[in-house]
């Protein structure tokens, strides 16, 4: 018998995933084939062996949530959007909300809307305000100017006479003179009064030194005459005394002579 | 292999969902979530990851539900998108910068089948912390299969999917689908043989 299974054979005979034909074809090659038997039985070992590894029991199983209403899915943002925008509507509706543009601009009010002060309406305010503003301020202007003028005008009356004006200043002079003069006369007699004194004062102070002086002199000069006569006194005494000496003397030496 | 006897009420379900029912959906997600979650746990042999990518899968599916023109390929489809979403997470840990110390050392996991292989299990309490050694090692075991053998094995073994389902849900060839199942079933048996795992070591005591 020439047949001999292959390798694919042999696992399809093992697994028994083949045809009654060829399982008695392989049967009958193992049956004069021991050594490939026993190959085959090592291989079925092997399995039971292998067979040994049970299985574990995994933690949880998940929840999954179907993915095939993807269509709502897809329309479900759309949906919101529109809820949303329905649910805007009707607060604003609810609460008597509106808006509205015209020439005054965009208007938007709770209510009716109440329109404020219309531009010709503002600018008349200001206009109105403006023109009073004008009339008061030429009036007072005006008062003014009038009082200014009289006032100018007296004083152009009083002007108008130049001899008024210089005799006004003549007696003005006079009268800065006669103060300056009296000042004068004034610093004058008090001047010439301290002069005196003080050359009164030096006088006699001058006196008194002479007179201490000459008392000074005087009093040398006697002292000058004291000594002097004492001298004299003293010369006559000692010229006594000499010739009385000279006496004695040449009486005890009279062959001397 | 029970959902087989499902699979009536499974079309029925994916109809109605299909339809937008709230009910049918939370119900066809109720009926696979555990099979996904376990399909992604084998896959990675971590749970967050298992729960990231299962999550991942059962949104896409509420999405694109719609796109399914047959209920009878709902299955393929379903694991399609889970092997889809497996390899993305995988391709995006594999980018992740990882420590040296946050890594799983090859290493330590040695040890730590050296370890199941010894261990004693007289008293009730080791007994269970040996089944989830077992459990550990079967992981590893998977885990050393490259990716695209890996997804078919825990497709056909666990998840108890038709080589012609498979095919459709990795869009390859049924041919291909044996040919990996092959490999991987040879790689695992060569594997398990070298930590001396066999039918008679494991159910010692059971």
């Amino acid at each position: 018998m020439s047949y001999k299974p292959t390798n694919e054979d042999l696992m399809d005979y093992l697994y028994d995933e083949i045809s009654p034909e060829k399982k008695a074809q392989i049967d009958d090659y193992m049956k004069s084939h021991p050594e490939a038997k026993e190959e085959l039985q090592g291989l079925e070992a092997t399995r039971m062996v292998m067979a040994d590894l049970n299985d574990e029991e995994p933690e949880s199983i998940p929840f999954m949530m179907p993915q095939t209403n993807s269509e709502w899915l897809y329309w479900r943002k759309y949906v919101a959007v529109a809820a949303t925008i329905l649910l805007v509507i009707t607060a604003g509706w609810a609460s008597g909300f509106s808006i509205q543009y015209n020439d005054d601009g965009l208007q938007m009010a709770f209510g009716d809307i109440q329109n404020g002060l219309t531009e010709q309406q503002v600018a008349d305010i200001v206009n109105n305000d403006r023109q009073l503003m004008l009339d008061y301020m030429q009036t007072s202007l005006k008062s003014v100017q009038d009082s200014i003028g009289n006032e100018m005008q007296v004083l152009q009356a009083n002007m108008s006479s130049e001899e008024v004006i210089k005799k006004v200043f003549e007696q003005e002079k006079n009268d800065l003179m006669y103060q300056m003069a009296s000042l004068n006369d004034k610093l004058g007699g008090d001047y010439r009064d301290m002069l005196r004194e003080i050359v009164v004062a030096f006088s006699n102070n001058w006196e008194s030194q002479r007179i201490e002086d000459l008392r000074n002199i005087q009093a040398a000069f006697t002292n000058l005459e004291d000594a002097t006569i004492n001298k004299q006194l003293d010369i006559e005494d000692a010229i006594l005394t000499l010739s009385e000496k000279v006496n004695i003397i040449a009486a005890n030496n009279p062959n001397k002579k | 292999m029970k959902e087989i006897n499902l699979m009536p009420q499974t079309n029925f379900l994916i109809t109605a969902a299909k339809q937008g029912d709230a009910i049918a959906l939370n119900q066809l997600v109720k009926q696979w979530y555990k099979r996904i979650y376990n399909f992604a746990l084998k896959y990675f042999g971590d749970h967050d990851q298992a729960m990231e990518v299962t999550q991942k899968t059962f949104i896409s599916m509420n999405k694109n539900l719609k796109s399914l023109q047959d209920e009878r390929r709902f299955k393929p489809w379903l694991y399609r998108i889970a092997s889809n979403y497996c390899h993305e997470e995988a391709r995006r840990q594999k980018a992740k910068w990882v420590f040296p110390f946050m890594k799983v050392q090859s290493k330590t996991d040695q040890e730590f089948i050296h370890n199941t292989k010894s261990t004693d299990r007289n008293s009730d309490p080791e007994k269970e912390f040996g089944s989830m050694e077992l459990k550990e090692v079967l992981k590893k075991a998977l885990a050393e299969l490259p990716e695209e053998q890996r997804l078919v094995v825990i497709m056909k073994e666990y998840e108890g999917l038709k080589i012609r389902e498979i095919a459709e849900a990795m869009d390859i060839s049924e041919n291909t689908v044996k040919s990996r199942l092959y490999y991987a079933l040879g790689s695992l048996k060569k594997l398990l043989a070298q930590w001396n795992i066999n039918q008679e070591t494991i159910h010692y005591e059971l």
